[in-house]
């Protein structure tokens, strides 16, 4: 039956459209299939110029990472991919949790890559930086109103807070970190006291919420940095008008800003893991990182790296201590609380 | 019933315009139809059998618990204001290009069906962005007032009725084209009667055109419907929980797919409902298709203001479903042009799968449409499963599909997951290549086929000098229908398409959910454009009515 | 070259149904024959058996010398030479009419077909729409142009199904003539399927009146119509009314609207005695006395309806009648016009 199929159907496409790629079930050597949640432009670049230095293919598939997640479970032993992309510690905690990564020990990525920003273990490795960071309206709240995570939870800002869906992972793992700053209860609170001063029923991206700030709809949003950095450095002028109307704070008392990654591991089932180790050390390169972040507007994980446009303008902050691993482990209390806030 | 019975004719009936080589091509297997059934059939009924077997569970429990409701009304509610927007915009304007004249009415009535070469999520970034809270409507309310975003209160397009909105905007189509159908075959004797016995403009309407049509009307919102439940891709990006974004979630984030199955039932009962209900409606739509078609209506000349009032309302509409969003679109490309993203291979792509997809479902179809000649059983079997498939949503049968893999001893990649998504193309879309095919062989009437032989015509030369010649323009419509259905489908491509295989739809959908409307809105366009084509080569075929109909 | 066809013992069936039951029948060289009857009588159904576009259950069909049906051989329609006439006209709507009549001259060099078709063309009278496409010209000429088609490939013999009957009365004559007298040139066996009686009499040489998948009479106009074999053949031809008749002492069948001869060889006492309308006399001498029920003139006769006690007749005179509704008038039966029959 399944050879029927196959040949019924391969026939009608073969057919229909002479020639065009097709995959076979064995991948040639010197071939990495990468699995990326990423959908940059700029990593075609990254690809290409990974294949220029090593010789190596790169095959990638682009999906949301639950996608990805889904489709490599289904896969099972007999996955393709090599290399896993992921925006995300919890995201790339999932892929652990559920076997899909390996560990691989490397001296290149140990000495590029500070401890706490890669899995003990070396499931995965953080790559590029990304500050959840507090946007405001500076003609309605102070920069002292907002000027950490536990201020949003102030009865002075009843009526002034936007925010997005508490399902999305950025909030999870936000969540999760002050779970492990503060403990469940105090956590528990914050986010009912933060609901509380919001100015409408959560709604859109970070996009949408700096948007929302600029508008006059409410005063204060939790974002990543880097949506309001692509604002500022729009060829849009309403863009870059919106990003003027706003002020960044990044949160430095208590335990600082909370740091996420972008971050990549090697498949559990990898066919080519020595290839796929290559290109993890090659995303540590100068070449690499500039790649990696040059349209995303994240900060390099490397020092030295030449940053992207528009984020020599925001100042140094305090990077958070809490390891990355935290953030996948506290996920479900995470949402747990959200849901008991009643953030949506 | 045997195959000879069914192909039989009695003396007065009309023998079969089928081309007779491709029948007996067709007849020495019902089961060459049968295997076609099989394969479309396949992803709808894995679907079904997982949900039902398979469906229960932890994940099912807590879906129920938390989201079903949310899921179910959030369906009914867009559901309900999909049909509520459609009925007054589209019938309305149906009646009024049918049986009036007004300044532009040629070009409104093919302009009001442009809306069909726009899928739902590509509206919705368009709406998204200029309804917003920065959009270019409330900016200028804010400009003119003053007021600040919080002081005032607009519709919120990232709700349910803003989903429905901006459905209802894609959807509308399909009941403006079956109304006008309806109005302008039936309006012409019974509405003159009605004048005659002197019942006045509105009653006419309401009285006689309205109850005549309404058949039409029922089947045409059953399809918008059927459309509206299975989109996926408008409702995910403006955040509202329908049905088949529960679907998708339980698969994509509880990784649960056999409870996304069970969810799935409830979707495949209410698209059979609508089916059902489509077809009961065309069976009785069909009983005044008879009248004669050659007398054209003469439209009465609105004059003044009331001919000021129908230009407004057709370019409302037209802005609603077309412009506005169109127009957003185009500046949204121009003001990203520093990042114009690479879109050679994601076009080539879309032509490539959808070509594939297009090809197979086109095959497939034309084995229906010629088997549903013989009025055998099988062919009427084929008939609801094709329709099944086609009211079926997309994640929906790509869960489906992925069982089916399962079953066999396959992974969803390269081949074989181009396969599944190809069959699932073909599950969901054959429905829409078969009433078109089927016209086109119907205008080729056994009596060409008998006159050709008596001219002593082989069968290959029958095929090659008759039958293709006249089918091939209806045909080439089919191909042309399915391409550009294949070419805007999302959530199925998403879930199923192999490496290094980027569609269009695919690479739009990923910029908006990036938060990348800028960019998401030159892939979008190329959507729209391509789409744009072959409806305007359609709504020219249809409104100019029987334009080379030489066979009645 | 002229070759007639006989058809022996040709029966179908469809399902439990016969309809076509044993029917014999020769069509000479030079004469058209008209299949008459009711719908459903079997008469197309026949008349596809002969083109060879369906397979009879039983039976023979020759053309000339050769079989074409039966025993086990069945030519195809595409190998007969036999010309196919449509009530539908069954044009090639992609075709002009020169090309729709050139379909059946494919063995020919082009320019050969080409002249032979525009010849056609011009025998049908339409010589100036030869590059016109069928949905271009009226019903009249697509017929025209379909008689051309059907006789340009010089077939062996021509069959037409209902072929004047989708056009309107004005125009019949005119194709109708045409097309007779382009067939009637060429001297092959013509088969004409109507189901006007009219027209079967003013163009056939001879009728066959087929009920119930027999042939239950064939004859000249003529000879069916003064000399009906059966009450069915009887009506088949003309209008006829029907009155009881009873056997009087001098061999006389009697009936209220006077005596016609009886039959030889019947052994009844009852019978039907059929009157055709222009058989009756409406006169003033010592005949039989009815009472007028109406009168009406139509063109050049007047309608008349008498009755005698409860049976009434119809009546054609050419000569005016001067009584006024519900006055007697008298009545004569004219023999050539009654035919008597066993009552049923």
């Amino acid at each position: 039956m399944r050879d029927f199929l196959t040949v019924v159907f391969c026939g009608a496409i073969l057919a229909a459209c002479g020639g065009a790629e097709t995959q076979t079930e064995n991948e040639p050597a010197g071939t990495i299939n990468v699995y990326s949640a990423r959908h940059y432009d700029s990593d075609r670049l990254m690809y290409d110029k990974f294949e220029e230095q090593t010789g190596i293919r790169v095959r990638f598939r682009e999906m949301s990472s639950n996608l990805l997640f889904e489709t490599m479970k289904s896969e099972g032993a007999s996955s393709p991919a090599d290399i896993v992309i992921a925006a995300d510690a919890g995201t790339l905690w999932k892929f652990q949790d559920a076997g899909l990564l390996r560990p691989v020990e490397s001296d290149v990525l140990n000495a590029a890559i500070p401890e706490k920003f890669r899995e003990p273990d070396g499931h995965w490795y953080g790559l590029a930086k990304r500050a959840r960071i507090i946007v405001y309206d500076p003609d309605r709240v102070s920069e002292e109103q907002v000027g950490e995570y536990g201020a949003l939870a102030d009865e002075a800002l009843k009526g002034e807070l936007c925010m997005r869906s508490s399902s999305n992972i950025y909030n999870l793992s936000l969540m999760s970190e002050l779970v492990e700053r503060w403990g469940e209860d105090e956590a528990g609170e914050w986010a009912e006291s933060v609901v509380s001063n919001f100015s409408r029923d959560p709604r859109g991206g970070d996009t949408t919420q700096v948007e929302s700030i600029a508008a006059g709809e409410c005063s204060a949003a939790l974002i990543n940095h880097y949506y309001w950095v692509r604002m500022a450095t729009s060829r849009s002028e309403d863009r870059r008008a919106m990003a003027d109307a706003t002020a960044l704070a990044f949160p430095e008392t208590g335990d600082g800003t909370h740091v996420n990654i972008t971050g990549a591991g090697v498949a559990a089932n990898a066919p080519n893991p020595d290839a796929a180790l290559a290109f993890l050390e090659f995303l540590t390169s100068k070449d690499g990182q500039e790649l990696l972040v040059s349209e995303t507007k994240e900060f390099p994980m490397v020092d030295g790296v030449k940053l992207p446009d528009g984020l020599e303008e925001l100042p140094d902050f305090i990077e958070s201590a809490v390891a990355l691993t935290k953030l996948g482990e506290n996920q479900a209390t995470a949402q747990t609380l959200y849901d008991r806030a009643g953030w949506n | 019933m045997t195959a000879q019975a069914g192909t039989d004719n009695f003396e007065e009936k009309p023998f079969q315009g089928v081309p007779r080589l491709l029948k007996e091509i067709v007849r020495p297997g019902n089961a060459l139809i049968a295997l076609a059934i099989f394969l479309v059939g396949l992803p709808l009924f894995s679907t079904v059998l997982i949900g039902i077997f398979a469906g229960g569970g932890e994940t099912w429990n807590h879906i129920i618990d938390t989201f079903f409701w949310t899921y179910l009304t959030g369906s009914l509610v867009v559901l309900s204001g999909v049909a509520l927007l459609i009925l007054i915009t589209a019938v309305p304007a149906a009646w009024i290009v049918t049986v009036y004249d007004f300044p532009g009415r040629q070009a409104f009535s093919w302009l009001l069906i442009l809306p069909l070469a726009a899928p739902g999520y590509v509206l919705a970034y368009s709406y998204a962005d200029l309804l917003g809270v920065v959009g270019p409507i409330q900016t200028a309310i804010r400009d003119a007032t003053g007021l600040a975003a919080r002081d005032y209160w607009f519709p919120d397009i990232r709700s349910r009725w803003g989903c429905a909105f901006v459905l209802a905007a894609a959807l509308y189509p399909y009941v403006y084209l079956t109304a006008r159908a309806a109005f302008t075959s039936q309006s012409v004797c019974t509405l003159e009667a009605a004048q005659a016995l002197g019942a006045a403009p509105w009653r006419r309407f309401t009285q006689v055109a309205l109850p005549g049509a309404r058949p039409a009307i029922v089947a045409g919102l059953a399809l918008a419907l059927m459309e509206a439940a299975a989109d996926y891709g408008a409702a995910d990006f403006l955040g509202v929980q329908t049905l088949t974004v529960g679907v998708f979630r339980a698969w994509s984030s509880f990784s649960d797919p056999a409870a996304g199955a069970r969810l799935a039932l409830v979707l495949v009962a209410l698209a059979l409902t609508l089916l059902w209900i489509e077809r009961r409606r065309r069976g009785d739509a069909g009983t005044q298709a008879s009248s004669i078609r050659w007398r054209t209506i003469q439209r009465k000349k609105l004059g003044g203001w009331l001919s000021l009032l129908a230009v407004v309302f057709c370019s409302l509409i037209f802005i609603w479903g077309f412009a506005a969003p169109f127009v957003r679109l185009i500046w949204l490309a121009i003001e990203a042009r520093s990042s114009t993203p690479p879109l050679i291979k994601p076009l080539l792509n879309s032509i490539f799968l959808a070509g594939a997809g297009a090809a197979a479902a086109f095959i497939i179809a034309l084995i229906f449409a010629i088997g549903a000649r013989s009025k055998s059983r099988v062919a009427q079997v084929a008939k609801w499963i094709a329709a099944g498939g086609y009211a079926t949503p997309g994640a929906v049968l790509a869960l489906g599909g992925v069982y089916a893999l399962n079953l066999l001893p396959f992974t969803l990649t390269g081949l074989a997951a181009l396969t599944v998504l190809v069959l699932v193309y073909v599950s969901r879309f054959t429905a829409a290549g078969t009433g078109p095919l089927e016209a086109a062989l119907g205008r080729a009437p056994a009596s060409l086929n008998a006159a050709a032989r008596s001219l002593g015509a082989t069968p290959i030369q029958r095929v090659w000098r008759v039958d293709l010649p006249i089918i091939l323009p209806g045909a080439a419509a089919a191909g042309l229908i399915l391409f550009v259905e294949t070419l805007k489908e999302l959530p199925a491509t998403l879930m199923l398409r192999p490496f290094n295989l980027d569609t269009l739809a695919v690479r739009a959908y990923a910029y908006a959910s990036d938060e990348r409307l800028e960019t998401a809105a030159l892939p979008s366009l190329v959507i729209v454009l391509c789409g744009l084509l072959p409806v305007i080569l359609l709504s020219w075929r249809l409104s100019t009515g029987r334009a080379g109909g030489g066979v009645e | 070259m002229s070759q007639d066809i006989r058809v022996q013992g040709l029966s179908r069936r469809y399902g439990n149904e016969t309809v076509v039951d044993m029917v014999d029948l020769d069509l000479p060289h030079g004469t058209t024959t008209a299949l008459i009857g009711a719908s459903g009588a079997g008469k197309s159904t026949l008349l596809r058996m002969i083109a060879g576009l369906e397979t009879p259950d039983a039976g023979t069909v020759q053309l000339g010398p050769g079989l074409v049906s039966g025993d086990g051989i069945m030519v195809p329609p595409e190998r007969r030479r036999i010309g196919l006439i449509f009530q539908d006209f069954a044009l090639f709507p992609h075709l002009s009419a020169v090309e729709n009549v050139r379909f059946g001259l494919s063995h020919l060099a082009k320019p050969e077909g080409q002249a032979i078709a525009a010849d056609w063309l011009a025998r049908v009278g339409l010589a100036d729409r030869a590059y016109a496409f069928p949905h271009q010209l009226s019903g009249g000429e697509q017929q025209r142009v379909a008689i051309a088609r059907a006789l340009a490939p010089e077939p062996l013999a021509i069959l037409m199904d209902e072929p004047f009957s989708g056009l309107d009365p004005m125009l019949r004559a005119d194709v109708r003539d045409a097309a007779m007298t382009a067939i009637r040139e060429v001297e092959i066996p013509a088969l004409i399927v109507t189901h006007d009686s009219e027209e079967a009499m003013l163009i056939a040489d001879r009728i066959a009146i087929m009920h119930a998948g027999k042939i239950i009479q064939i004859g000249t106009p003529e000879e069916l119509y003064s000399a009906p074999a059966s009450p069915r053949a009887a009506s088949a031809l003309g209008p006829v009314s029907s009155v009881k008749g009873r056997l009087n002492g001098r061999g006389m069948v009697e009936t209220a609207f006077g005596a016609v001869n009886a039959p030889k060889d019947m052994d009844s006492n009852t019978f039907q005695v059929l009157i055709r309308p222009e058989a009756v006399d409406i006169s003033d001498g010592n005949a039989a006395r009815a009472v007028l029920i109406s009168k009406r003139r139509l063109g050049y006769i007047f309608q008349i309806i008498v009755q005698i006690e409860t049976e009434s007749i119809s009546v054609w005179s050419q000569k005016p009648v001067s009584a006024v509704v519900g006055e007697t008038v008298s009545v004569r039966l004219d023999e050539a016009g009654c035919f008597v029959f066993p009552y049923e």
